[in-house]
């Protein structure tokens, strides 16, 4: 069975006014598997974050459905949507919303607080997560006190935290530095080598390519993937970027 | 037109924070109307031409000046809250070119048209509304309405240079602000939580002490006039103590909070904690003011309500018989002048048969009076040292026959003499006066008119009850010629020893027969002749009097209490409505990160709880602890009713505890609103 099976979903944005229509979305299909780790290109305005605010339950589809782990998101209830959400996914935003009222260590245990863990239960996840993100030093600091990259860390242990079925990230290298972003990324394939599948949207070719997969969407469909293989990580960013040329030029469907 | 330009700015600048805006504006237009239409009463003919008007216009000239001060205080307050909001806006003019000269322009417009639309919106509404006041005032105090409305154009230009000063401070006090402007910092202003004070523990023990203090100096208080003196000390202390402790309090339980991880890590703690601690030295200072504000409140309402409401015991008190005649004779040789007493008593019959009305409980007797400057020792029995810190005191020698006539048999031996000192134990037990050693045979625990002072300054008397009347007069002309040689007294300046007889009645008829019957009175012992001057007190004659003073206490007592309540009511409002604001964005985040409408609506009832109602439980507690200095400047005012003021301040407390529950209703509903509603921006 498919982890996230996504069929036809079409988007359409009313303006408050009544009279102008946006389809942002047309008729996007794709499936993703667990533990895979895929990332989506397109040019601005392409739709994307319109999708994975779709896939996140955070916004509703016109037309089309989103089943996670077979289940329909459309059939979760809008009073249990909040805590679904919280239990099923992880979500990692490009500027990163933090709280500054709180300690990085709060920040990433507030998803387990608002679901009613018991405190021990909580530092025992702490514990594991932050080691591996290399937080622990940082625990006791506050957002304005620590760096973007080390801010995009915490919000990724905040994420991930949950134990969450897919982890989404919508542009989440968008607001660091080169260096910053080589960590993500590090941080990124360390977290699905050990299970933990990702869904990423992004416009850098070079976060893509640290994907296994790549979905490139234009006019509201998907329009091509890459799949990785068996290639690295150098050969891939060239393949990436040759298709966004041909993408770009207006090309048809390879 | 750059002119133009700035006052667009100004205007939009306005508009776009309406929000936060306009209930500044509106407590702009209630503090104008508010001084209005007192400024307006203190200089009304209509209320100098009343009984007693000369005194009610001097108390609301003091509550011109309170609630001058008031406003001011209470502008710069909530425009504090207005700044700190524009601060960001500014800052972005800054960094889009706009030098802080042309900052200052728009600045100083928008200064402008707050002050000409707050004067003319609080003119209009204070000319309105003054009629009311008046009528208010006229109906408390039971004097007659004039119908007619009146413009005062001396309250008008006062309140438009009062106010315009005002506003002119708050002009410079956000120009200094401007400058002090670091664009940058001002973009991200909000981001970083405050730091808890260095010294916190020290301010909170400090605080501690403070109250302490304070409350130990309320409790001790053992006379009015010390209640007097020490009052705004106490009051002061209590303000400062009051913050300090709040500050520190709010430090120190969020600290706690968090450190209780069972308590901290629940969902419905777990946010308002935090956000707490984020802002826990504001939050501890605007609770402070919320406090001082319900307490002021507390404390004017009930101090000039139970006044008011117990005139009749102040009255009954102050008066206890219905009517008091004093003949002062000159000299004492006139005590034996059995002539003149009959005369008398023959004018009062008349009078009291003219009238149509009969004397109760009639009592009369002679008494020696003279003064002395004398240390305490004169109420001690020590020997009086040399006359330096002296106070006034006043000495009454009564014939034993009189006062055995009045309060039963008694025999003195020649030097015995019975002694009351205002119902205070006497330590020695001999006295001396005019060079001759007396022993004090009894100390007693009352005394037959010695109530009926004749004036309202509380002078220390000793009632002294000696031999016969002509010993009474001789003992003290000798006493005062031996006070006057050691330069405790001086017949130039204090009159020195007179003669009197004093007698007192009921009548038990109405007010209009009291009226008249004070009118024959005058009358009868006005034609009599002048071996001695006869002065008549009538409790009814002075009602009307008392119904003046004390009604204009209690109408400003109301009126300041409105424009506290409104204080506390727009303080609460920017507190809840500058948080909501402030939490908004992260709220937004704790919806994305799995935060439920449910979950939101606890979170912010716990913090309400945790912290809200403490402010009226302090107010409660200072009003508690100011009681015993209450219930001193009450006596004052001749009110010795307690159950009297514990009903007052009881009602008073329910009344503001209602009116505090509805304003945190709704501003938590609306706080609510604001953190829930994203779409819901300023
Ligand atoms: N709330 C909305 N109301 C109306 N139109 C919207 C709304 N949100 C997005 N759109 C429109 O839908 C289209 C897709 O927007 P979306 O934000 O998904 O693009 P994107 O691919 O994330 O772009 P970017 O790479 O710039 O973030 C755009 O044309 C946008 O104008
Ligand atoms: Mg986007």
């Amino acid at each position: 069975m498919q982890l996230l099976e996504v069929r036809q979903l079409q988007k359409i944005y009313r303006t408050r006014l009544g009279g102008q229509q946006v389809e942002a979305l047309h008729s996007v299909s794709f499936s993703v598997e667990k533990g895979e780790y895929v990332a989506i290109m397109g040019e601005s305005g392409s739709g994307k974050t319109t999708l994975l605010n779709i896939l996140a339950a955070l916004d509703k589809p016109t037309a089309g459905s989103v089943r996670l782990e077979g289940r329909d998101l459309s059939s979760v209830k809008e009073s249990a949507m909040t805590a679904f959400r919280r239990d099923n996914l992880g979500f990692v935003f490009q500027e990163f919303n933090l709280l500054d009222t709180f300690t990085l260590e709060d920040n990433i245990l507030l998803p387990l607080v608002l679901g009613g863990r018991s405190h021990a239960d909580m530092q025992r996840r702490l514990e594991s997560v932050c080691r591996e993100l290399g937080l622990l030093p940082l625990l006791k600091k506050y957002p304005y006190e620590v760096s973007g990259g080390q801010k995009q860390r915490a919000a990724v242990a905040r994420a991930i935290i949950t134990n969450p079925a897919i982890l989404l990230a919508d542009e989440p290298t968008g607001a660091l530095d080169s260096h910053s972003t080589d960590d993500l990324l590090r941080l990124f394939g360390q977290i699905n080598e050990s299970g933990q599948t990702i869904l990423m949207v992004t416009h850098s070719v070079k976060a893509a390519s640290h994907a296994r997969r790549v979905l490139f969407i234009r006019d509201g469909e998907v329009f091509h993937q890459l799949y990785r293989g068996e290639a690295t990580d150098v050969q891939f960013y060239q393949r990436i970027s040759d298709t966004l040329t041909v993408l770009a030029g207006g090309g048809t469907q390879a | 037109m750059k002119t133009g330009l700035y006052f667009r700015l100004a205007q939009t600048g306005i508009r776009r924070s309406r929000r936060t805006y306009l209930p500044y504006f509106f407590t702009c237009v209630g503090m104008t109307a508010m001084f209005y239409i007192i400024a307006s009463l203190a200089s009304s003919p209509s209320l100098t031409d009343m009984a007693g008007g000369r005194t009610l216009s001097s108390i609301l000239g003091f509550g011109t000046f309170v609630m001058a001060l008031f406003a001011v205080i209470f502008l710069f307050y909530t425009n504090s809250f207005l700044i700190r909001r524009r601060k960001k806006e500014f800052g972005l003019y800054n960094i889009l070119g706009m030098s802080k000269k042309h900052i200052a322009f728009v600045l100083l417009w928008e200064t402008l048209i707050t002050y000409v639309a707050s004067l003319t919106g609080g003119l209009f509404f204070g000319i309105l509304l003054s009629k009311a006041a008046e009528l208010c005032l006229v109906n408390l105090t039971r004097g007659t309405v004039r119908y007619d409305l009146s413009v005062s154009p001396f309250a008008i230009s006062m309140t438009a240079v009062l106010f315009g000063a005002v506003f002119f401070l708050i002009l410079l006090s956000g120009l200094w602000q401007i400058r002090l402007n670091n664009p940058v910092a001002l973009l991200r202003s909000e981001n970083a939580g405050e730091k808890p004070p260095r010294a916190n523990y020290l301010l909170g023990v400090g605080g501690a002490v403070l109250l302490a203090a304070a409350y130990w100096m309320a409790i001790t208080v053992a006379d009015p006039i010390q209640a007097i003196t020490e009052f705004f000390v106490a009051v002061m202390l209590v303000i400062v103590a009051t913050f300090l402790l709040f500050i520190a309090g709010s430090v120190m339980l969020c600290r706690l909070l968090q450190k209780n991880k069972a308590y901290y890590y629940r969902p419905a703690h777990f946010v308002s904690v935090s956000s707490m601690a984020f802002r826990m030295k504001r939050n501890g200072a605007g609770l402070a003011s919320i406090c001082i504000l319900a307490t002021m409140v507390l404390v004017t309402l009930t101090g000039s309500g139970c006044l008011y409401f117990g005139v009749e015991d102040s009255l009954r008190t102050r008066y206890p018989t219905e009517f008091v005649i004093t003949a002062q004779f000159d000299g004492t040789d006139a005590l034996e002048d059995t002539e003149s007493i009959s005369m008398l008593e023959g004018a009062l019959d008349r009078a009291l048969a003219r009238a149509g009305c009969e004397a109760k409980n009639r009592i009369a007797l002679h008494r020696v009076v003279y003064p002395t400057l004398s240390a305490e020792s004169l109420l001690t029995g020590q020997p009086e040292k040399a006359p330096t810190e002296d106070r006034f005191f006043r000495l009454h020698l009564i014939p034993l026959a009189d006062y055995a006539a009045l309060a039963g048999s008694e025999t003195l031996s020649e030097h015995e003499l019975l002694l009351y000192s205002d119902g205070r134990p006497y330590p020695a037990d001999t006295i001396v006066l005019g060079g001759e050693t007396f022993s004090v045979k009894r100390v007693l625990d009352s005394f037959p008119l010695a109530e009926e002072a004749d004036d309202r300054n509380p002078i220390p008397t000793l009632y002294l009850v000696v031999g016969g009347r002509g010993r009474c007069g001789a003992l003290a002309q000798a006493d005062y010629l031996e006070r006057v040689r050691q330069g405790r007294a001086d017949p130039e300046r204090d009159g020195g020893v007179n003669g009197d007889w004093v007698c007192a009645f009921d009548t038990g008829a109405s007010s209009q027969t009291q009226a008249a019957l004070t009118e024959e009175l005058r009358e009868s012992l006005g034609s009599l002749d002048d071996a001695f001057s006869a002065s008549i007190i009538s409790r009814a004659a002075n009602r009307s009097e008392f119904l003046t003073l004390y009604g204009g206490l209690f109408f400003l007592g109301l009126l300041l209490s409105i424009a506290f309540s409104c204080a506390t009511v727009l303080i609460i409002y920017y507190k809840q409505l500058s948080e909501g604001l402030e939490d908004q964005a992260r709220f937004d985040i704790m919806k994305k990160v799995g935060m439920t409408a449910r979950d939101i609506r606890k979170s912010v009832n716990s913090q309400m709880l945790t912290v809200f109602f403490l402010p009226l439980a302090a107010a409660v507690l200072h009003l508690c602890f100011a009681f015993p200095m209450l219930h001193q400047l009450l006596q004052l005012f001749d009110l010795k009713n307690l159950p009297l003021l514990l009903t007052t301040a009881g009602i008073c407390v329910g009344g503001f505890a209602l009116l505090y529950v509805l304003v945190y209703r709704s501003t938590s509903n609306a706080y609510f609103r604001i953190v829930s509603g994203a779409k819901d921006r300023i």
